[in-house]
């Protein structure tokens, strides 16, 4: 018995190929440098703070330097009263993470973000806020 | 890539369409010449205003087709389905008009239909219209006046006088006293015959019923180009390449069997949770901005199109429809990833912001057209294929402000190929 007809073959045929075969490709390019998102600020007090950060994707040029910096302004880079913690070389993409000590002003609000340096370019995240309690 | 394969499949779908929407479907039959002779054959199956102007019958399958008017033939009739009798009468234009009449009960009471005007008659006696007069005092009057509009009672006495000899129940002339409508007929005049001469009484097309739906359920995808209209940093320039996305839903088809084999009312309800991705960049003299949108929407659709059939093989019934879709946004959610490079001696420095953007949507509408087809499987189950088209016009829930990241969503084309399990 001759179950589908041709019409149908092929009908189901091009179906099946559009829902599985039509896999969508991002239109963002790929970027030449590290792209870097702050994943979040824990274990805040008034004497340390641990921050993490994730590396999304790898830039063309190898990271020389990569670590955190915060301060009380935004933006706070250049100013007096910022804080940096350096983390050294490394490579490829993941998770960081580092614990700071430092004499935060209770209640006050900072902001922290993650950087990489390589030869040319310097990456920073984006800017989360966080509030040392005692 | 994806326009392209659905271009291609549109244009496959037309090829495998085209010839049906030409083809002509013959049904056994047979024509009543003038002196009585009745001629076996076949009849061509039709719908609309033409069957009462004409049929076209032929003898045998290979035989060349020949087209009868009302004054060639007295009657014609598809077997085990419709029957026509020519016959001259006044139609509610008050002229006097020959035409073929759709015979819907045939009995010591008849009953006829035309271009959806009613007519009885009672042993083969002169045609009668059926239909409710309603006093309406018309355009004019006072503000504030309170207007009446009564219905005549004409057609309950023409009923009444009628079926004198044997009364029909009371509870089936209370469901015409406003408004008759042909199945109320139809119980009428088959309850008068049954009680008048039983024997005699013959209902066409009593095997179609006046209203049954298919119900299925369905799966596909949905293909589609979103673009901003309004929005912060040139968002309206970002490009949004299309995207396809698994839709789910319900499939409803209500048919008259008995009124029309060929159009339906079809009634699709989808759900949907579809991802969008965009992207912008902007060159400035010193810095590069760099934006990426992820955008998640939930939505749910309701869909309703008149459907025709445009030809009935043996298990396969290819069908156009139009319609409007209605799509009501469930919940959506847009993030914002700007990246701004500034070159300074020679060094780059890239800064990341994130943020999350509203989409200034809720509602929008569109219009719409499918081509598919059934293929039955078995009695009660047959397998649906179907692309449709929609060009939606989005609407914005309120006015874009510039000081939030507030997006307005502009016009969209989609397409939607799905696959349905349907079951009576």
């Amino acid at each position: 018995m001759k179950f589908w007809p041709k019409p149908f073959a092929i009908l189901f045929l091009i179906f099946s190929v559009l829902l599985v075969a039509c896999s969508d490709e991002s239109p963002s390019p790929a970027r030449e440098y590290h792209q870097l998102e702050t994943q979040g600020v824990q274990a805040v007090s008034a004497a340390s703070a641990t921050f993490i950060a994730n590396i999304l994707t790898s830039g063309k040029e190898p990271i020389l330097q990569h670590g955190f910096t915060w301060g009380r302004t935004r933006p706070f880079a250049d100013k007096p009263g910022f804080g940096t913690k350096y983390l050294g070389s490394r490579t490829g993409t993941g998770t960081f993470a580092t614990t700071v000590e430092y004499a935060f002003t209770k209640k006050s609000v900072y902001y922290v973000r993650p950087f990489v340096k390589t030869a040319n370019t310097i990456v920073y995240g984006n800017m989360v806020a966080f509030t040392p309690n005692p | 890539m994806k326009q392209t394969l659905l271009l291609a499949l549109t244009t496959l779908c037309s090829f495998i369409f085209a010839p049906s929407l030409y083809a002509q479907s013959y049904r056994p039959g047979f024509i009543v010449k003038a002196e009585g002779d009745t001629i076996q054959g076949l009849i061509k199956y039709r719908e609309g205003k033409g069957i009462y102007r004409a049929c076209v019958f032929k003898p045998a399958e290979k035989a060349p087709s020949q087209k009868y008017t009302p004054s060639d033939i007295v009657a014609y009739g598809i077997h085990n389905d419709a029957m026509f009798e020519s016959h001259t009468f006044t139609n509610n234009k008050n002229k006097e008009t020959k035409a073929f009449l759709e015979v819907l009960v045939h009995g010591k009471l008849s009953l006829y239909e035309y271009q959806n005007m009613l007519f009885v008659s009672k042993d083969r006696d002169t045609l009668q219209r059926l239909a409710v007069k309603v006093n309406d005092p018309g355009i004019g009057g006072i503000v504030g006046e309170i207007r009446t509009t009564t219905a005549s009672t004409k057609h309950l006495i023409l009923l009444n006088s009628l079926t004198m000899d044997c009364p029909v129940p009371d509870e089936l002339l209370a469901e015409v006293v406003k408004k008759i409508n042909t199945p109320n007929a139809v119980a009428i005049v088959e309850a008068y015959n049954k009680c008048a001469a039983s024997a005699s009484n013959i209902t066409y097309k009593q095997h179609k019923p006046w209203l049954t739906f298919d119900k299925g359920l369905f799966i596909g995808s949905h293909t589609t180009d979103f673009a901003f209209a309004e929005g912060p940093n040139s968002v309206h320039n970002t490009n949004f390449p299309v995207r396809s996305n698994v839709v789910i839903g319900g499939h409803l088809n209500l048919v008259s069997p008995r009124r029309s084999e060929k159009l339906s009312l079809q009634v699709d309800a989808l759900f949907s949770k579809e991802q969008y991705q965009g992207y912008l960049e902007v060159q400035r003299p010193l810095t590069i901005h760099r934006t990426d949108f992820d955008i998640d929407i939930t939505r749910f659709s309701a869909v309703i199109m008149g459907r025709y059939t445009t030809v009935r093989w043996k298990q396969v019934k290819p069908y156009l429809a139009f319609g409007a879709s209605n799509n009501f946004i469930l919940n959506s959610k847009a993030k914002r990833r700007f990246e701004s490079e500034t070159t300074i001696n020679n060094i780059k420095q890239v800064d990341t912001f994130l943020s999350e953007a509203t989409i200034n949507m809720g509602y929008y509408t569109g219009a719409t057209a499918a081509v598919g087809t059934t293929y039955l499987l078995h009695d009660k189950y047959k397998l649906l294929f179907q692309l449709r088209y929609e060009r939606s016009v989005l609407f914005a829930n309120r006015e874009f402000s510039n000081d939030d990241f507030t997006v307005h969503l502009n016009s969209n084309n989609s397409f939607y190929i799905t696959a349905a399990y349907i079951f009576r």
